[in-house]
């Protein structure tokens, strides 16, 4: 798909900047500011695509990363321009950290020919190759192999690119997760695997579901390293990433994250998540929450204060609003585009 | 301001049940606060702010059923504007949350009953904790009209499972002790009697929503359970189709007001039931396809019309049978027929006054009943229904006329008496009783 992503190229290179810093878990006022800001975006998209949904704008499925924040935002801001990021259907966040264009999501979400995917992937198939992300994939796990691939590619071409593959702690017990750990660590494929464990495979809490509950530990019959990192710091995240990239793009192979994270509303928008109880969830946004974590570090160090603070959500909610208002009135797309796109052209 | 509008919680619903607001007029809500349950008829879910503000107003009463989509349901005041959902237009005479009933949007329906809604959720215990049992544990605790609520799982965490509840008596539970009283002896009958037919088992009527003590419960007699059974296995097994016609009665009535004057010394009378009787087995004789019984060995043509009669009977009917009736006088018919109706009111028929029969008559015509469909008396091909006789308009060439008319129907067990079949009987059946002079040839 040929696309302008002028907006989303601009942002990848700001990212990528603060990528190539040396990695310290200890951010700056700035580093510190753009993430609370990314993070911020995230969660006031999600929160209005998920009133979209609400409206019935949005068909079919869709799964708010609402609470998972620091991850998509502290391992992008450990990436090198050109590493490829790949993940499962919990991924709008993701889009957004990678760069892309707030209104093109939204109106991916709403099928619009005006989304990332010309209105035809929706919330859980988004792709844009422009921003390195690879998709948005609906059958669980099915990213793995993919995302393995994709650093096979990098391995073959020598282009010292690493492939953030995501998945969730549901996925980590499928089958070919683990015949894709064997290839990445016998090939010393640039890989990172980046578990997201939200504590629960839509409904079914991972001690309920898992043998072994601590995930990074995954890898350990396959030589493959891993490490627990606290997914609700932001900080905590891109150190993490940091190093996990070093590993890979220094040719020593694939690396696991796993993220202890938790989402704060349910599987889908049609999970009442009954489950767990409405106090777990309380707790957890008043204790670990994300982004006021970092609220109240820049308020500690003095780098942001209330007015500067509010400003900056001011223009989140402006951008997430003009996204929402471009997501509404784009057009739909025109019938022909079922014939597009469903076949790749052969070169003869 | 802002609107907060009803959301769909699934792609595809249209309507739900706002089922409680977390939220009154004047609290302050934020992005992610719970400001109200909404039910669909999958599930119950929390509906989180999206904008902040402080509710300016509820639009929607608690438990307000059928709310639809988008509707708005509170408002929000003190948004910082811009990011909000476009205010949806202000519903005439909305009234508060804490007025009373008719909620605004949906003046057509009323606000349920707290509690309404939930009561059909399975085997929630009353403080709303889920019960775990099986899925094959509840089948067999609903069948058994056990409550699960009663029982203690020996599976994992507590789970109630199929032999915590094969080893239960309904006895044990409160709820089924009133409401099911006879399922336990049937279930216990000693060994050697010859095993009740499988009951089928439905839910208690306090399951259903009747009420232990808002009922005089009186206990299934014999032919009460007999009744049930073989209708239930025939409405269920028989393939039943009725065939309806009408016949005119005037010379059949003359006929017999001759016959009974006739008989007036004797002492005996005859009925238009018994005439029926005589004029089907007739019929039977000269349609004898229709005087059969299916068999899996093979369809059983009878050889004599063995004529059963519903008798209606305190609590019950049954079908006495007047044998052979082709071969017999409408006089012996007559006395048979009324010997029989009076030993079957006293219960005092033997077995074999009942049993057998290859055709049945059943009459409701005394009660006024225009036309109706009998459930087949089994094994038997089909049975006639004898509505009453009364005076209806007929149209004879051009002219309107008025005759005594009486309906009756054939209900026929297609597996032997095919739509043909039964209407040639029914053919056969006509002139018999609107000529009935042809009966004695």
């Amino acid at each position: 798909m040929a696309r302008e992503q002028t907006g989303a190229a601009g942002r990848r290179k700001a990212n990528g900047a603060v990528a190539q810093k040396p990695a310290k878990a200890d951010g700056g006022k700035d580093e510190l500011l753009k993430y609370y800001r990314d993070m911020l975006l995230i969660r006031r998209f999600e929160e209005r695509a998920g009133q979209l949904y609400g409206m019935g704008l949005i068909g079919g499925f869709c799964h708010l990363y609402i609470g998972q924040e620091a991850i998509a935002v502290g391992v992008q801001a450990a990436q090198r321009p050109g590493d490829q990021v790949i993940t499962g259907y919990r991924e709008h966040g993701h889009m957004l950290a990678c760069g892309m264009d707030p209104k093109a999501v939204m109106a991916e979400l709403t099928g619009r020919a005006s989304g990332s995917s010309h209105g035809k992937g929706g919330s859980m198939h988004m792709f844009s190759t422009e921003a390195n992300f690879y998709g948005g994939h609906g059958i669980v796990g099915a990213q793995v192999p993919l995302g393995t691939g994709l650093a096979l590619a990098n391995r073959y071409r020598g282009d010292g690119k690493v492939a953030f593959t995501y998945f969730g702690d549901g996925a980590a017990n499928q089958g070919q997760v683990y015949e894709s750990f064997n290839m990445a660590e016998l090939w010393s494929l640039p890989v990172v695997y980046v578990i997201e464990n939200n504590q629960y495979a839509m409904g079914t809490a991972v001690d309920r579901s898992s043998a072994e509950t601590h995930l990074y530990k995954r890898g350990a019959s396959f030589r493959i390293p891993g490490e627990e990192v606290d997914g609700m710091d932001v900080l905590a995240v891109k150190a993490a990433a940091a190093k996990a990239a070093e590993h890979a793009r220094s040719g020593k192979g694939p690396y696991i994250l796993e993220m202890k994270t938790y989402r704060y509303r349910g599987h889908s928008m049609s999970d009442p998540a009954k489950y767990r109880t409405r106090d777990e969830v309380d707790e957890v946004r008043k204790t670990r929450d994300p982004i006021e974590h970092v609220e109240e570090r820049l308020e500690k160090e003095g780098w942001a204060d209330e007015a500067a603070l509010k400003a900056i959500d001011a223009d989140v909610k402006r951008i997430v609003a003009d996204a929402a208002e471009f997501a509404r009135t784009s057009a739909e797309p025109d019938p022909s585009e079922l014939y597009t796109d469903v076949y790749t052209e052969v070169r003869a | 301001m802002t609107d907060v509008l009803m959301p769909a919680l699934s792609p595809t619903m249209e309507e739900g049940t706002l089922a409680k607001w977390h939220v009154k007029v004047g609290d302050a809500v934020k992005s992610g606060d719970v400001i109200a349950e909404i039910e669909t008829d999958k599930a119950t879910m929390e509906v989180e702010a999206v904008d902040e503000g402080t509710v300016e107003e509820l639009l929607v009463a608690e438990g307000t059923e059928g709310v639809k989509v988008n509707a708005p349901i509170a408002r929000l005041s003190g948004d910082d504007g811009g990011s909000s959902a476009p205010p949806a237009a202000k519903p005439a005479e909305a009234p508060k949350a804490d007025a009373a009933p008719p909620p605004p949007l949906q003046p057509a329906l009323q606000p349920a009953p707290a509690g309404q809604g939930r009561a059909a959720a399975p085997a929630a215990q009353p403080d709303g904790q889920r019960i775990f049992a099986s899925p094959l544990a509840r089948r067999i605790a609903q069948q058994k009209g056990l409550d699960l609520a009663t029982l203690t799982g020996s599976g994992p965490h507590g789970r109630i499972v199929k032999v915590d509840v094969d080893d239960a008596q309904p006895g044990q539970a409160p709820v089924a002790q009133k409401a099911a009283p006879s399922a336990a002896p049937a279930a216990q009958s000693p060994a050697g009697q010859a095993p009740p037919a499988a009951p089928r088992q439905v839910l208690s009527l306090e399951q259903q929503g009747i009420p232990a003590g808002s009922y005089e419960l009186i206990p299934l007699d014999g032919m009460r359970k007999t009744v049930a059974r073989r209708m239930s296995e025939s409405a269920r097994d028989v393939p039943h189709f009725p065939l309806t016609i009408d016949l005119e009665i005037d010379a059949l009535l003359a006929a017999r007001a001759k016959i009974n004057a006739m008989l007036e010394k004797s002492g005996g009378k005859v009925s238009v039931n018994d005439m029926v009787i005589k004029a089907a087995a007739v019929a039977l004789m000269q349609v004898p396809e229709a005087n059969a019984s299916y068999t899996p060995e093979g369809i059983a043509m009878h050889h004599h019309a063995d004529i059963a009669m519903a008798v209606a009977v305190p609590h019950g009917l049954i079908t006495p049978i007047i044998r052979a009736a082709e071969t017999k006088g409408l006089a012996a018919i007559a006395a048979e027929a009324k010997d029989l109706a009076e030993r079957a009111r006293t219960r005092k028929l033997k077995p074999e006054e009942y049993l057998g029969g290859t055709f049945s008559v059943s009459n409701l015509g005394m009660f006024g009943v225009k036309s109706f469909s009998s459930i087949i008396n089994e094994p038997q091909g089909a049975i006639l229904s004898v509505g009453a006789g009364e005076k209806r308009p007929v149209a004879r060439g051009d002219q309107l006329a008025i005759a005594t008319v009486m309906s009756v129907t054939l209900t026929c067990d297609h597996r032997v008496v095919d739509g043909a079949t039964g209407a040639r009987w029914l053919a056969a059946f006509k002139p018999l009783i609107e000529d009935p002079i042809t009966m004695i040839v």
